[in-house]
């Protein structure tokens, strides 16, 4: 039954995760009528299928320094904005330049290719990190005397190069303690009527602009009971016990110093760890999520964005200054009438929204932005998300959505409340891209 | 022979840039700083205001690419904000990793102050002078030249990289 599963899925994955290869194998080509070019992507996805199998693929590759990469990144964004700033200068308005429009066409058409293959070029597979786990997985199980099996699925997933370096580290951390406290002893599985051997399943699948990576054992599963005394212990309970999901009380073990266990063994124990595992996780703008079942197993799942280099995003406009929002953090957006706002005796404002009452951020209160709009019916309002919890963000008007790329705020300035980092916009101005995260939990804080 | 000639160029080669300074105008003093810190000169830009930092970061510029922040040097020194004109220049230094753009009122010229000329800043019980490292003399002017290090590393940054 498992390997029917097991190969539809690899099936699944295989075309979606090299996709960006063989999309642009097959639109180089169109443009350039070159035949090497057309020869070169023609046998590019022919290769592609083979690349699979080890030992019948030929690959040859160089490695390059990924400041180099940076550097090109740096380089082709001006590229795409000097384009725009030729092809939309000012002084060629209204004048008949037909054949100049067409040629300043394939101009565009070649950088934003560039572009994507620039982006692409960073786009590193999880295979080699998840081959070092088949090592620590080997090591374990004989230091442990517990038979484990590896299972591997979605490995050719791609993710960024920075992100592949943040995540090889939480993998271990949490493959180590599936094996150690997950999985029962061979003895404990033959009572339960399980397989001698246990399981962990390492699995990597796109979900749009994110990653998900779950790291499954069919371990023992998480012990609520146990954790919640062991957090009643630590006076972490602030609720009462029944209002807490299963999420919540499995959230407590990521805290740091929380360990159920009682001995400390070469590999865990310590209750040092999960939390470093969350902070290195969030530090690239990713979400550990955990879902156990007694005796069925344990899933931790690790969301992560595909790439940092590059986002959606809604630029708006606050004043003179720009700012951009994460798509995947805006709900909607929206006018409202003046009677719509309520205002609470602290001044704070708020509005309902089927329902629901959400808090008001006027950006340029807060960012203490000269501008004229500031009557809340003049303006719109950008609803933003972020683990369930809502805000509205008041701003002057929607300039557009486009792609842009992240860089971070230069170091001397170090960290601004609210502000994730910077882009570059078309015309070659800055704007700046907002911590929809770090703005929701400042409200709500 | 030759190899002594080769030193002699080795020599120059490594001394190229010493003891020149960069001269530039704020307010009524010439100040100057070392060569081997400033990458270039533009003329002054549009600047992307970023919030909640004290007034004398003007924001950020895009300089081909590259977002560096900008530092008014007169707002700096604590002189009276004056408006931007072509003369307003942006030099672009490298001190340690951090590129910075100081504006400053114009831009003077590139001159060679000999060691002997160069005399350190006057005790004064006042912390006025902080960021003056020592006091050029060009003929009969003298330049202040800059402690960039200071200019950049304060307390006041350190505040601000705790907030």
């Amino acid at each position: 039954m498992k390997e029917v599963i097991l190969t539809p899925l690899a099936e699944e994955a295989k075309p979606t995760a090299p996709k960006p290869i063989i999309d642009l194998g097959e639109e180089i080509p169109q443009p350039n009528t070159e035949k090497a070019v057309k020869e070169a992507g023609k046998s590019e996805p022919k290769a592609k299928p083979s690349g699979g199998e080890p030992g019948v693929k030929q690959q040859s590759l160089i490695s390059v320094n990924v400041n180099k990469l940076d550097l090109l990144l740096d380089l082709v964004g001006e590229l795409v904005i000097s384009e725009a700033m030729v092809t939309r200068h000012p002084e060629l308005e209204g004048l008949p330049l037909d054949n100049f429009h067409k040629a300043a066409r394939q101009l565009r058409k070649i950088t934003n290719e560039l572009q994507d293959l620039v982006m692409s070029i960073r786009m590193v597979p999880l295979a080699a990190t998840f081959q070092k786990m088949h090592r620590i997985v080997r090591d374990m199980s004989r230091k442990l005397g517990k038979e484990v099996h590896l299972k591997v699925v979605g490995e050719e997933t791609e993710v960024d190069k920075n992100i592949i370096e943040h995540i090889s580290d939480p993998l271990m951390h949490l493959i180590r303690n599936a094996m150690d406290h997950g999985i029962e002893t061979a003895e404990e599985r033959r009572r339960k009527n399980k397989p001698a051997y246990g399981t962990v399943t390492l699995e990597a699948k796109s979900a749009g602009s994110d990653v998900l990576i779950e790291v499954r054992d069919d371990g023992r599963g998480l012990n609520r009971e146990r954790i919640l005394e062991k957090a009643k212990q630590n006076g972490l309970l602030t609720k009462d016990e029944a209002e807490l999901s299963d999420r919540d009380v499995f959230g407590f073990i990521l805290l740091p110093g929380f360990s159920t266990k009682e001995e400390v063994t070469e590999f865990s124990g310590r209750g040092v760890g999960m939390d470093v595992v969350v902070k290195e996780i969030h530090e690239i703008g990713g979400t550990v999520l955990i879902d156990s079942t007694p005796d069925v197993g344990t899933v931790f799942t690790l969301k992560i964005p595909l790439t940092l280099a590059i986002i959606d995003g809604i630029t708006v406009r606050v004043g003179k200054a720009k700012y951009s929002v994460p798509t995947t953090s805006i709900r909607e957006s929206f006018q409202i009438k003046a009677e719509d706002l309520i205002t609470d005796p602290d001044g704070n404002e708020m509005i309902m929204i089927r329902g629901q009452c959400y808090p008001v951020l006027r950006l340029h209160q807060l960012f203490n932005v000269q501008t004229h709009v500031t009557r809340i019916d003049e303006g719109v309002i950008v609803m933003v998300e972020n683990n369930e919890k809502g805000l509205c963000l008041f701003v002057d008007e929607l300039l557009g959505e486009q792609q842009v790329v992240v860089k971070a705020l230069p170091k001397y300035i170090k960290k601004v409340r609210g502000i994730a980092g910077c882009t570059l916009l078309g015309d070659g101005s800055i704007s700046l891209i907002l911590d929809v995260p770090g703005l929701i939990q400042m409200m709500t804080a | 022979m030759a190899e002594i000639i080769e030193r002699n160029y080795e020599m120059e080669e490594e001394d190229t840039q010493k003891g020149k300074y960069l001269t530039f105008v704020v307010g009524n003093e010439v100040y100057g700083i070392e060569i081997r810190y400033v990458t270039e000169i533009i003329g002054i830009q549009a600047i992307t205001e970023v919030p909640e930092l004290p007034v004398y970061i003007k924001g950020i510029i895009n300089l081909r690419g590259k977002i560096i922040p900008v530092m008014d040097v007169r707002l700096r020194f604590n002189k009276e904000p004056k408006e931007y004109n072509d003369r307003t220049c942006v030099i672009v230094v490298d001190i340690g990793d951090i590129s910075i753009g100081l504006i400053v009122d114009s831009v003077s010229e590139v001159i060679t102050i000999p060691d002997e000329d160069i005399v350190p800043p006057p005790q004064v019980n006042k912390v006025q002078n902080r960021y003056i490292k020592a006091i050029g003399k060009v003929g009969n002017d003298v330049s202040l030249l800059l402690d960039c290090e200071k200019l950049l590393n304060d307390d006041e940054v350190a505040a601000l990289s705790e907030l």
